[in-house]
């Protein structure tokens, strides 16, 4: 189990985190939710270490992780992708995906090899494994970037923004992507986003931020029936009452 | 198999250098020639484990180098015995190393200043009258009690022929890998489970460990030699030239390079060193406007061949 | 307190202002084109020789020489842009390729400065004022310190009126606060930059003409020293921020001339240290408020 308790991470007056408190189980798919400022992605670099918080705890299976540079975290299982996809771009695609899985902390080479061949089958981007990441297009480089972090046999996935700018049919084919990588590779995968439809699709739990810190969690339909969070995205007057 | 490739272009380059460094003496009678040049490939590859696997480019490396000759100087006036001199000039340089490493948390304009600070700074110290008793200060070492050229010779070809060696390592393992991946994102791949800080300071040591023993070649060449002649930014210059010329991250670009300009630069340059030392610094403003990859670029685009 | 540390502090004051004066350049062209140029010092040791060859073949004093220092300079800059800089502000990483390439500008500028003016040491006449020392606190000072002081107050406070108080010197801040929105508005951004970087040159020569009186005797190879000094004070103040630059130039000016009274002979050595050490704990400077990524 991951936990965070009271964590507060503020950038100069503004709080981007305020006292978060929430648990992420073991397995399983949650989304994570809310409007650009809620505080989604400053969450996400707090839990795997690219920002330190000001105050509060973060706990792996009963054990605090605070204090860990984010290269240990990952060798804990804490893995992430970029909003904007980050790969290493003057290394190979299968370089890349090796890297995420050199690093983790697995020293059994034929492991390596094949958690690599694994993921980028899994990906379908097997056939791209010889190309430079710099000169791969949008999509393949957030597969990249995906396979990167899967490559690293991660207990906890936090996959930021997505589905951002892709059209309906893609959606449908990414939350499928999405749900078949939690089963194959059995971890606890944490959407975080604001593709509602792409949420929809999950059929997961949902958690909803605003300013800084979760104000509900329940299903997509509890969500999507609540007037605070209509609120929230649509502005007050679509709030049914 | 793309590592047996690496592997057989490996083999050859070693036996070419070797053959090179055996016969060349025979066929042009200036062993001063052969043994400078082989000093400066040892500084182009030990700078080139820095800058070519990093992207940190320390201007003031020349301190390493000059750290070197006078800890391999000081050995050799102590009477430590030339083994332990020739270890000294390494160790001087690690522990400088060492001591900049904090710089490393520097980017850009900071790094690049602090690092010529530093080189200035250890300068001065060495070269002040008051510490005369333990570096001569400005009078100069003479280490010409040990001199003699043909053991020097085959040192430095050994030392060579050991950061080649490790050089190909760098570029064929993981930790190489990891130190790709650094450079071309550090935050993706501490966020990968690299030790980002670990990594960067095992390069920067052992570069600056080379760059110690190349300056303890050159200082045990020398025989004499003044805070000015060993502490000067001529030899940063040379180790960036050579270095970005032939293509830095592999391990034939630096020896490409050093071996080319080098050549050029003994052969007419000597007799007339400020003009070529106005040609390299008119070559470094061009190369990387021009050429920033050097002669790697060239040779796969038109060889078709990825320089190892 | 007694009087050596009154007189110490008040030539460090004086010193501190020409630091300022021979940093502001660099700064200026830093905090508009974020390019860094390795070759200000040479600037100084060119701008010197020029000083000195018009005083040695036509008898022109100094002050007189600014008339044609100033200008060619400002020219000389204006080309450095057009010819080299222009080239490298398209390339990916600017501040990197920038130190390279300028590197490579400052060995050059000193082999052909070897070449052409050979390598003997030259000064310029201390009597080219009526008065040469006066009396301050029972120590001689010499006058033209004072005098040099003055020039820097007025180059200091002329440079920044322009950058204040005149439309040109506005668009030159506002490429330096925002040079997206700067763009937008639809300024000409070459002459922008070509002017900075003419200007700054322009500001550093003035500099490097009083050069022998401060910095000592004029050679070839003295800029890389002096460029790393010019760092110092303008990271000492705060990089980016010129205004800053004047308290970086004062306290390293009473830095250094402290050294030197006390410690003759580990100044320089203790000065380069005490720069690493800012750089490494403070790199924004004593004044830096924005704070720079890195």
């Amino acid at each position: 189990m991951l936990v965070t308790k009271g964590i507060w991470k503020n950038f100069g007056k503004l709080s981007a985190l305020k006292d978060v408190n929430i648990e992420f189980k073991e397995k399983g798919i949650i989304a994570i939710i809310g409007p650009n400022g809620a505080g989604k992605t400053t969450l996400v670099n707090v839990i795997t270490g690219a920002l330190r918080e000001d105050s509060g705890k973060i706990n792996l299976d009963g054990k605090e992780i605070n204090r860990l540079p984010p290269h240990a975290r990952i060798r804990m299982g804490i893995s992430r992708t970029f909003q904007i996809p980050r790969p290493f771009s003057n290394l190979t695609v299968l370089e890349n995906i090796r890297i995420g899985s050199l690093f983790s902390g697995n020293s059994n080479k034929r492991e390596i090899e094949e958690d690599t061949e694994r993921i980028m089958k899994l990906l379908g981007i097997k056939s791209i494994e010889g190309k430079q990441a710099g000169k791969l297009n949008t999509e393949e480089r957030r597969l990249v970037d995906l396979g990167r972090a899967l490559a690293s046999r991660p207990k906890y996935i936090f996959i930021d923004e997505m589905g951002a700018g892709l059209a309906e049919g893609e959606v449908i084919s990414l939350s499928k992507l999405i749900k078949k990588i939690q089963i194959e590779e059995e971890m606890s995968l944490i959407y975080v986003g604001h593709v509602m439809k792409l949420v929809k699709e999950l059929e997961s739990p949902v958690a909803v931020f605003s300013e800084g810190s979760p104000i509900f969690q329940g299903s997509f339909e509890e969500v999507i029936s609540n007037d605070e969070i209509i609120k929230l995205y649509l502005g007050d007057r679509y709030a049914k009452n | 198999m793309k590592f047996n490739r690496n592997l057989k272009s490996f083999l050859i380059l070693l036996a070419v250098l070797i053959v090179f460094y055996a016969a060349g003496p025979q066929f042009y009678s200036n062993g001063a020639f052969f043994e400078t040049l082989a000093v400066f490939m040892i500084l182009s590859l030990s700078f080139n484990l820095i800058y070519g696997f990093t992207g940190y480019l320390p201007f003031g490396y020349a301190a390493f180098f000059a750290i070197g000759a006078y800890g391999f100087g000081i050995g050799i006036i102590r009477n430590f015995g030339l083994v332990q001199s020739i270890l000294m000039g390494g160790l001087f340089s690690l522990a400088l190393g060492l001591i900049f490493s904090p710089m490393l948390k520097l980017r850009g304009a900071y790094f690049a200043i602090a690092n010529l600070a530093a080189f200035e700074g250890v300068y001065y110290i060495i070269s002040n009258q008051s510490l005369a008793s333990i570096t001569r200060g400005p009078y100069g070492i003479s280490t010409s009690s040990v001199y003699n050229f043909q053991q020097t010779y085959w040192v430095s070809i050994g030392v060579l022929i050991f950061v080649v060696i490790l050089t190909y390592l760098f570029r064929i393992s993981n930790f190489g890998l990891a130190l790709k991946a650094i450079r071309d994102d550090p935050l993706v791949a501490s966020l990968s489970g690299i030790n980002v800080g670990l990594y960067r300071s095992i390069a920067w040591l052992t570069s600056a460990l080379f760059a110690g023993f190349s300056g303890a070649m050159f200082g045990w060449f020398l025989s004499f030699f003044y805070p000015e002649s060993v502490f000067s930014i001529n030899y940063s210059l040379f180790a960036i030239v050579f270095t970005i010329f032939g293509g830095a991250g592999t391990l034939i670009g630096p020896i490409l390079g050093t071996g080319f300009l080098y050549t050029i630069y003994y052969s007419v340059g000597l007799f007339y060193p400020l003009y070529f030392t106005l040609i390299f610094g008119v070559l470094v403003i061009l190369l990387i406007l021009f050429l920033p990859e050097g002669l790697k670029k060239i040779i796969s685009k038109y060889l078709k061949w990825e320089m190892l | 307190m007694d009087a050596l540390i009154l007189y110490a502090l008040f030539v460090g004051i004086i010193i501190g202002l020409y630091y300022a004066m021979m940093a502001v350049g660099l700064n200026l062209v830093f905090g508009v084109l974020k390019i860094i140029n390795l070759a200000h010092g040479d600037f100084i040791m060119l701008a010197a020789y020029l000083a000195f060859w018009l005083y040695f073949l036509f008898g022109i004093s100094p002050l007189l020489s600014l008339l044609v220092v100033v200008p060619v300079f400002f020219l000389v800059g204006v080309l450095l842009y057009y010819t080299m800089v222009k080239g490298l502000l398209k390339k990916k990483d600017i501040e990197t390729t920038s130190i390279v390439a300028f590197f490579g500008l400052s060995i050059a500028i000193e082999s052909a400065a070897a070449l052409g003016f050979g390598n003997s040491y030259r000064s310029l006449p201390l009597n080219f004022l009526p008065l040469t020392y006066v009396d301050f606190l029972g120590f001689s000072l010499s006058v033209v310190l004072l005098f040099v002081a003055a020039i820097s107050i007025i180059v200091l406070f002329l440079l920044f009126y322009y950058l204040n108080r005149t439309k040109g010197g506005l668009s030159v801040r506002a490429m330096m606060s925002d040079e997206e929105t700067a763009r937008a508005f639809g300024l000409n951004v070459n002459r922008i930059y070509a002017t900075t970087i003419g200007l700054g040159i322009a500001v550093t020569a003035v500099a490097g003409v009083f050069s022998p009186y401060l910095l000592g005797a004029i050679y070839p190879s003295e800029g890389g020293l002096i460029t790393i000094i010019a760092f110092s004070v303008i990271i000492i103040g705060s990089l980016g921020n010129p205004a800053a630059t004047v308290i970086g130039g004062l306290v390293y000016g009473v830095i250094i001339n402290i050294m030197d009274i006390y410690s003759p002979g580990w100044g320089n050595a203790v000065t380069f240290i005490i720069l690493v050490i800012i750089i490494l704990i403070r790199p924004n400077g004593l004044v830096g408020g924005r704070v720079r990524e890195i």
